[in-house]
């Protein structure tokens, strides 16, 4: 390692850097607050960044850290296209997953921001849009078997040329959506971002000068490059492997394997995934991109989480992809839910190799997934079409510190919900119940967090409704001895006596398709999803039986619970749960003898 | 006389005046956990006699400390069947990234106190399944058995119909008659389940704490001779009665800071500056505030703790992890950070001689010569200069620079994350930070304000003329005031403005009712509108000042106009075209109240030639500076920089190219030459 060339002084760098996130978070301010959507709006489902003239990522704003790496990308995408390169005012607008997109509904726009002439970066800006056609709401299509059925792919275009709108792109935009209503707030929105870049990359430039600035950007990759190669060389050298599976590709109910080897040597770390499944038939598979991001922010938790995220991150990491496979797409593949459970279970992967490199340290597997449902239809009242859509979290795993979160969006995004009171406002639904699971923590001396329950139905009209998940055969697996948390299910008519399981284990011990689009829900019916929980940390038998006891007292764990997987005893004593010590004592020493 | 106290985590600071205009103040330690005793001890410090004092008004942070340590009595909550979980869940986000051993906060009412009522309205009010009054039976039944001192009821949809939540805390009212019920239909009668429910729980966990707090603190004024009335510092920049703050004491969650707010408002308002932004530096902290026509925004949202956001008005303060004890490290990358974590009080900074060795940047203050060694604190505590430079010598060893660059890096970097905090009150809202003065206060502030000023571009600072004791200052200035809000979620292209009217002037006698309540004279009220607007399909409401008579042709136009105007300011877009939705409508009614006298500056005596001592500033070499003294300047005394200002509890560092003037309230105005 040799200490980076500094040629500014590090007070000045200091200053500078902490601009840049002042700008991409700003940016991101004003998108979140201008925009038209729910899934922009409420769910947060965008990212806003910074590049350098040589596209490299100086900074980002981190709501989604699944855009970590694939906004660059995009970025190089939108420039390879124009080779003559960007005037003052050009704004590139791009989704096409084979070139530097992750799937149609990620739209990203890329504008230069000029001062006396001289291009001093990039601002870009992605947003997930509500819809773009395809064969279902949202080109969410659980078993498209081609690209065409997801929606309209833009290939890198010219939106505004110096500062003009083309009326043609945008009639096309429009023309090919469920919800038009919503493409002029939301383009406006990511125009509002990219202005607010635009203006105070100027305001920083003015007061530092241009070549202060460039010199801030090179030394912040450098930066960042130097915390993270910090951080691998704590990792001990080896090669790591692991594997784990997606449930279904959508079309078959085979599960997928998702296969990573890590080598870690001194300070740079391989991740292989070429061992992965070839390309399936169905809409999991992944573009380049994203596989790259997925990796980095699944090392990101455990190399500097603090280091600014920018390009320097990518250089002391390898990532090595099949010519063509489930984590490298090819046309005309479908790839709508590879930047869900793709990428989350490649995370998994990644965790899991190292976590034989740092066992102390690793955590309980997450849910793994983003469990993004919709139900749509046209409001009868008003004859508008609504997509409602929402992506109900599962637990996250249990650590050597203290139990899983319980319902907390996974590691790929970090999105929000869509608000109950909110909701029934302006869409003609009503929520049933958003409540956490009993028992669907992965037992553990620290518990995997509990996954959530949602229950959603229209009122008084039929619709269609869908989802993607990917754990509801197996569930997160836990880590040091913890157990694997609940496995996911989708149920119609949830608690009433026509219940169905639509996807998931049924009670008869069938498993079904556990990702679809498109399901009919007749007038009066209801739509609910159970996520999983995360993955227990150490053995459930060491668990302090107070806390198991204190568990029972909030209801996150049943009695029952406590005695299968904890091996407590609770027994009542006038109206008082309480820890019957010498039953606990004899189920915690059968498990250790048939253990033996 | 009138009395303002602010009670700190630190310092309890006083500040009272008399009609006739004497005036006292006060600087003593605050003594947790019982605060009052440090109240009644500014009291005797400032020599305070109770029998000629007509009103106290507290600010305080005792309800914050109770609810970041959980300290609650048992208390109980009732939601909608199926909802038992809302507030827990949230909003599904997580606080920290990147972190994989992640924690959200402590719930403020464990699960097993949460029950779960078959009842549910809809949206529009109606009723979707009835209320089941036999589980309320049950429930009572149970919450009797478990001793719960008091009990919050929030339903889903409540604030389109509360009828269900009123019935059902009459319910509880027949079961448990001597336990406080508190409705979220009450509380905030906005759409928004999860703020209404989180600010419905933290009324519910506080009743218990603050009645006793309140109770107990005005028993002990009485039996000193106090006749008068105690008042309490409100989020939203007013004050409340105490019986008032019994029923609400949700509105006491940033009481602290409101206090300066309205003191920086104050000071402003006398010398005609109304477009100021008050910058509050202390030991840990830093509190920014912008302030228009003498306002602070305000506005709903305010977390109280990671993802449990409150649904009443607030003020909109920024706070970031800046002060004089904020300590300077440096990271895995090699470079210098400053803050967020501070040494506080305890161990203080280096210089302290507390027991702190992490450099702090009052440590780099002392070593560039901004602070004298001996005037600290007006002269109650000696700074240990060789402990500060030692600290700020370890530090500069792992940055390769020497002790005295960095030193100036430590300022530096502080001060521009300062900087970031006042762009951030102002250019996130598509204000021009230039255009309005910089009022500093607390110890801190006035060292480093103009250095702030100057990084942003700001040509005016006003240094109040007690800086570290304005937010009791403020207390005495504060008007009595109450929000009435509700939700009529609209299109105004399409809605009825007879309709909004008609709400607003409902909401207006709801507003006046709550302050003649609390002992307000009719005359001195007055009220003023405020609707959240969005366009259509937006769920982020701007709020615009809305005019007296909505039924009146033309005024809904207005209204929009102004819509449009502020969305364009505020995110640089705008759109006429884009039909325009009413979502909430609050009434603030103010009761106006004696102020406090402006200062008068000394007379002023003529000094001899003031004492000098080396001082640095930022790319400059070492000089020799005049270090005045504030007592001894009189009206229109001005003085360039470089030099030093000092007074008791604070010092103005003023750089090269400023000029500062005595004006006639006493205030330090500081003026950037122009270039």
């Amino acid at each position: 390692m040799t200490a980076a060339v500094q040629t500014v002084d590090p007070i000045t760098f200091a200053v500078v850097r902490a601009g840049f996130d002042h700008i991409t978070r700003l940016m991101s301010t004003n998108l979140q607050r201008t925009s038209y959507s729910p899934i922009l709006y409420d769910m947060v489902d965008f990212s806003n960044a910074l590049f350098d003239p040589a596209s490299r990522l100086i900074g980002q704003t981190t709501n989604v850290p699944v855009h970590l790496a694939s906004m660059h990308f995009s970025v190089q995408a939108a420039l390879d296209a124009f080779p003559e390169g960007l005037a003052e005012g050009d704004v590139v607008l791009l989704n096409d997953p084979y070139r530097g997109g992750t799937h149609i509904p990620d739209v990203t726009f890329t504008m230069p921001v000029v001062v006396d002439g001289e291009t001093v970066g990039f601002a870009a800006s992605r947003g997930h849009w509500q819809d773009l056609g395809g064969a279902a709401p949202g080109g969410m299509v659980a078993d498209a078997t081609h690209i065409v059925q997801e929606g309209l792919r833009i290939p890198p275009v010219k939106l505004y040329e110096r500062g003009v709108l083309d009326p043609k792109v945008h009639a096309i935009l429009k023309a090919n959506t469920r919800v038009p209503h919503f493409i002029d707030g939301d383009l406006r929105a990511h125009l509002s971002a990219l202005r607010t870049a635009e203006r105070e990359l100027h305001a920083l430039t003015a007061r530092y000068g241009v070549a202060t600035v460039r010199a801030c950007m090179d030394e912040a990759l450098a930066y960042t490059e130097r915390r993270t190669r910090r951080a691998i060389l704590e990792i001990p050298d080896g090669v790591y492997a692991a594997e784990d599976w997606i449930d279904t590709d959508g079309v078959s109910p085979d599960s997928v394997p998702i296969r990573c080897t890590l080598t870690v040597r001194d300070d740079e770390i391989t991740v292989d995934l070429r061992d992965s499944s070839p390309l399936v038939a169905g809409p999991i598979n992944y573009p380049a991109a994203g596989s790259h991001s997925a990796v980095y922010f699944a090392l990101k938790f455990f190399l500097d989480p603090d280091a600014p995220p920018n390009a320097g991150m990518y250089r002391p990491i390898e990532v090595l992809l099949p010519e063509s496979g489930v984590v490298n797409a090819r046309w005309p593949a479908p790839v709508f839910n590879g930047n869900l459970s793709t990428s989350e279970r490649i995370a998994d992967t990644v965790w899991q190799a190292l976590g034989q490199a740092i066992p102390d340290r690793m955590v309980g597997m997450t849910y793994g997934d983003c469990n993004s449902y919709s139900v749509s239809a046209v409001d009868p009242a008003t004859g508008v079409p609504y997509i409602a859509d929402d992506l109900p979290p599962g637990g996250w795993g249990g650590t050597p510190f203290g139990d899983g979160m319980d319902a907390t969006y996974s590691r790929h995004g970090n999105c929000m919900d869509l608000t109950v009171e909110m909701t029934e406002l302006i869409y003609p639904v009503r929520f049933e119940r958003r409540e956490l699971i009993t028992d669907s923590g992965g037992p553990g001396a620290h518990r995997g967090g509990l996954g959530m329950r949602q229950t959603f139905a229209p009122t008084d009209h039929e619709a269609v409704c869908g989802i993607e998940t990917s754990r509801s055969k197996m569930g997160a697996p836990g880590v040091q001895g913890g157990a694997s948390g609940r496995p996911g299910r989708s149920l119609r008519n949830f608690g009433r006596s026509n219940e169905e399981v639509l996807g998931g284990w049924t009670p008869d011990g069938e498993w079904r398709i556990c990702s679809f689009s498109n399901r009919p829900l007749p007038r009066g019916d209801t739509f609910t999803n159970e996520a999983p929980g995360g993955g227990g940390w150490g053995d459930p038998a060491a668990r302090d039986p107070g806390r198991v006891l204190e568990d029972v007292l909030d209801g996150f764990v049943s009695p029952e619970g406590a005695l299968r997987d904890y091996g407590v005893a609770i027994a009542t004593r006038d109206g008082v749960p309480e820890v019957d010590e010498a039953a606990t004592g004899r189920a915690r020493g059968a498990r250790k003898g048939s253990e033996r | 006389m009138k009395v303002g106290i602010d009670v700190g985590g630190t310092f309890t600071d006083l500040y009272a005046f008399a009609s006739d205009g004497r005036t006292a103040t006060s600087k003593t330690p605050s003594t947790p956990p019982d605060f009052a005793d440090g109240v009644m001890a500014a009291l005797e410090a400032a020599e305070i006699d109770l029998r000629e004092v007509e009103t106290v008004v507290h600010g305080s942070t005792v309800v914050t400390n109770a609810v970041i340590e959980r300290r609650f009595p048992k208390v109980a909550f009732l939601t909608t069947e199926g909802f038992r979980d809302l507030v827990q869940i949230g909003r599904y986000h997580r606080p920290s990234l990147y972190d994989p051993y992640g924690r959200k906060p402590p719930p403020l009412i464990p699960r097993r106190f949460l029950f779960e009522v078959p009842e549910r309205v809809g949206a529009r009010g109606e009723v979707v399944r009835p209320l089941d009054e036999p589980s309320m039976h049950r429930i009572a039944a149970a919450l009797r058995d478990a001793d719960v001192t008091s009990v919050g009821i929030g339903f889903i949809n409540a604030y389109a119909n509360p009828g269900h939540e009123r019935s059902a805390g009459d319910l509880l009212a027949e079961g448990l008659p001597t336990v406080p019920v508190t409705l979220s239909s009450e509380v905030s009668p906005k759409v928004g389940a999860l703020a209404r429910f989180t600010t419905t729980m933290l009324s519910t966990v506080l009743r218990p704490v603050v009645g006793p707090y309140a109770g107990g603190l005005a028993d002990r004024l009485r039996a000193r001779g106090f006749d008068g009335a105690l008042w309490f510092v409100a989020s939203s920049g007013g004050m409340m009665a105490a019986a008032e703050i019994h029923r609400r004491p949700e509105h006491l969650f940033v009481s602290g800071p409101a206090g300066g707010v309205q003191g920086a408002i104050e000071i402003g308002g006398a010398i005609g500056a109304d477009y100021l932004i008050a910058l509050d530096m202390g030991g840990t902290s830093c509190d920014v505030t912008i302030v228009e026509g003498g306002r602070p925004f305000v506005a709903s949202g305010y977390e109280i703790d990671f993802d449990l956001p409150l649904a009443i008005p607030t003020i909109d303060i920024r706070t970031i992890g800046a002060g004089g004890g904020s300590i300077a490290s440096v990271d895995a990358g090699g470079v210098l950070q400053v803050g967020p974590r501070s040494a506080g009080a305890v161990p203080g900074p280096a210089c302290y001689a507390r027991g702190g060795s992490e450099p702090t940047v009052t440590d780099a203050d002392l070593l560039l010569g901004y602070l004298d060694p001996r005037r600290f604190l007006g002269g109650r505590m000696v700074l240990d200069r060789p402990a500060a430079e030692a600290a700020i010598g370890g530090l500069a060893e792992r940055l390769g620079l020497d002790p005295v660059e960095t030193a100036l890096g430590v300022v530096r970097v502080v001060n521009e994350h300062m900087a970031a905090a006042v762009r951030e009150v102002s250019v996130d809202r598509g204000r021009d930070p230039r255009d309005y003065a910089l009022l500093p206060f607390g110890g801190a502030g006035p060292v480093h304000a103009l250095a702030i000023a100057e990084i942003i571009g700001i040509p005016k600072v006003v240094v109040p003329p007690l800086p570290d004791v304005l937010s009791a200052f403020g207390a005495t200035a504060l008007d009595v005031t109450h929000d009435a809000e509700g939700t009529l979620y609209a299109e105004l292209a399409t809605a009825e403005a007879a309709a909004i009217e008609d709400r607003f002037l409902e909401l207006e006698a709801q507003a006046r009712r709550a302050l003649l309540d609390q002992g307000v004279d009719p005359a001195d009220c007055s009220v003023r509108r405020v609707s959240e607007l969005r366009y259509v399909g937006q769920t982020y409401e701007v709020p615009v000042d809305t005019p007296a008579d909505l039924a009146a042709v033309g005024a809904v136009a207005v209204l929009q106009e102004r819509f449009h105007g502020e969305h364009a300011s505020r995110y640089g877009v705008a759109d006429p075209e884009s039909p325009v939705a009413i979502v909430n409508l609050r009434v603030t009614a103010v009761g106006a109240t004696p102020k406090p006298p402006s200062a008068r500056p000394a007379a002023g005596t003529a000094p001899g030639a003031p004492a000098r001592r080396p001082v640095l500033f930022p790319g400059r070499s070492w000089r020799d500076v005049p270090i005045h003294q504030r007592r001894d300047l009189s009206v229109g005394a001005s003085i360039d920089g470089p030099a030093v200002i000092e007074q008791p509890g604070s010092t103005v560092v003023v750089p090269d190219g400023w000029t500062v003037r005595v004006d006639g309230f006493a205030n330090l105005i500081a003026d950037r030459a122009t270039r």
